[in-house]
């Protein structure tokens, strides 16, 4: 045995880093993750689903027998802000009947929003101290594709779809570095570009970027995707704004954005599919 | 001279280690946060046993440890672990062999310089691709380096004893 290894240790060593290389390349290549990839997945699927589920059974627990008083509290303030949600919701009803006859009197197409939802668990959250991202239980086989949105409950934007098996998938968060998102400042239809910066990730914050020197960007400004170009659909709330700030250049400014969702608590989100926009 | 049987058998109780180790990370060790980072075994591992059985079945090891890291972990790059670990593994070995006497001030060294290894081509990697600041990188690779470094006395006897069953 050991004069196979001194014999051919070297070739042994070469053909692993042939494998290595040949499927770091088919993983490039290819539309969903390499074979290598996904048989992992599948494999780690259950696995996965049953540590998180233990887990969030403890942090149940834990927050079952939290402070009462914090409780009510939080539940005074939920209640006002329903108050004033239902308010919104009373007259924006109105303008959306104002708008339906307008766009009638003017001859206009019916806007419409058309969304293909698939809801999935949380199974897994990457402890990488690099990435920001998390991974659910639904892939190919539920018509999961690379590059699909994922949105809160509410439908907030929580990240985009970088990875998928045939029954799971990888979503880099907004957080993340690689994640750049076309971006409009809801209130004065400002374009920008929201994404992730090493510095903020761990704050839990992402960066706007490109803003126009005569940008009038205030605090608590909420920031939507564009759309533009059509990969991604318009209007999702990414973020709103926590701080703008000028760059080491002076030149030039930029935004610490708070997303609009605790991330690190997600446990069920919704991949968006496919989507139609008239506008 | 170890027997194909004997050698098998060290490699099933080394593969048995690993799977325990990466248990306890998914279940336990992934779930601890210090200063928003959590500690990274695998590094560890990858030099621990290329300083315990030398350089060649170190690297061996430590290059399937760094593919099953690659397909399972997210990392900045396709076959970064696999890259690091072994470049680890072959920085282990050439210390334990030539430098530092085994024990535990040498697994200590050994790791040490394998997180950073790992933690320093993740940096640099998202260094040339984001344009992340340097200073930013450097801290979160010390960090990553220093909370993980406790864990070499959780890996360390469990390899030693290992090793020493088929020391000859």
């Amino acid at each position: 045995m050991k004069r196979f290894w001194e014999r051919n240790g070297i070739w042994v060593l070469l053909s692993l880093v042939v494998v290595a290389v040949s499927l770091s390349l088919l993983t490039y290549l290819s539309a969903t993750s390499s074979f290598l990839s996904n048989a992992a997945g599948v494999v780690a699927k259950p696995f996965r689903t049953a540590f998180t589920a233990v887990e969030q059974w403890v942090d149940d627990k834990q927050k079952y027998y939290a402070d009462y008083t914090a409780l009510e509290e939080e539940n005074r303030l939920l209640r006002e802000k329903i108050a004033e949600m239902e308010e919104a919701v009373r007259q924006s009803q109105s303008d959306s009947e104002e708008n339906a006859l307008l766009r009638e009197l003017l001859n206009l197409r019916e806007q419409r929003r058309d969304f293909v939802f698939e809801s999935a668990f949380v199974i897994e959250r990457s402890a990488s101290n690099w990435t920001s991202s998390f991974t659910l239980g639904r892939g190919t086989a539920h018509g999961v594709a690379v590059g699909n949105c994922v949105v809160s409950a509410e439908g907030y934007l929580v990240g985009v779809v970088s990875e998928v098996g045939y029954n799971w998938c990888t979503v880099l968060t907004i957080l993340d570095t690689d994640t750049q998102l076309g971006a409009l400042v809801f209130r004065t239809g400002e374009i920008a570009v929201a994404g992730g910066d090493f510095s903020l990730m761990k704050e839990g914050r992402l960066k706007l970027s490109y803003i126009g020197t005569a940008s009038q960007l205030l605090i608590g400004d909420r920031i939507v995707t564009s759309g533009l170009g059509g990969v991604y659909p318009s209007d999702l709330v990414i973020a709103s704004v926590e701080q703008v700030q000028t760059d080491d250049s002076g030149l030039t400014q930029y935004a610490v954005l708070k997303p609009m969702t605790d991330i690190d608590e997600l446990t069920e989100v919704f991949i968006i599919k496919s989507f139609d926009i008239v506008e | 001279m170890m027997t194909s049987r004997t050698l098998t058998l060290k490699w099933f109780l080394f593969a048995s280690a690993t799977l325990l180790v990466a248990l306890l990370d998914a279940f336990a060790f992934s779930r601890i946060s210090v200063f928003g980072f959590s500690p990274f075994v695998f590094p560890i591992m990858a030099a621990l046993a290329a300083s315990f059985e030398g350089p060649l079945q170190g690297s061996v090891y430590a290059m399937i440890l760094g593919a099953l890291c690659d397909v399972t972990l997210t990392a900045p790059l396709p076959c970064v672990y696999t890259v690091s670990f072994t470049l680890c593994a072959l920085a282990a070995a050439a210390l334990s062999e030539g430098v530092l006497r085994p024990g535990l001030l040498c697994s200590a060294v050994v790791s040490a310089l394998s997180l950073l290894i790992t933690a320093s081509l993740c940096a640099l990697i998202l260094f040339f691709r984001s344009g992340a600041d340097p200073a930013a990188l450097l801290g979160a690779a010390l960090h990553e380096a220093a909370i993980s470094l406790p864990l070499v006395f959780l890996v360390h006897p469990l390899f030693l004893s290992i090793h020493k069953k088929f020391v000859f």
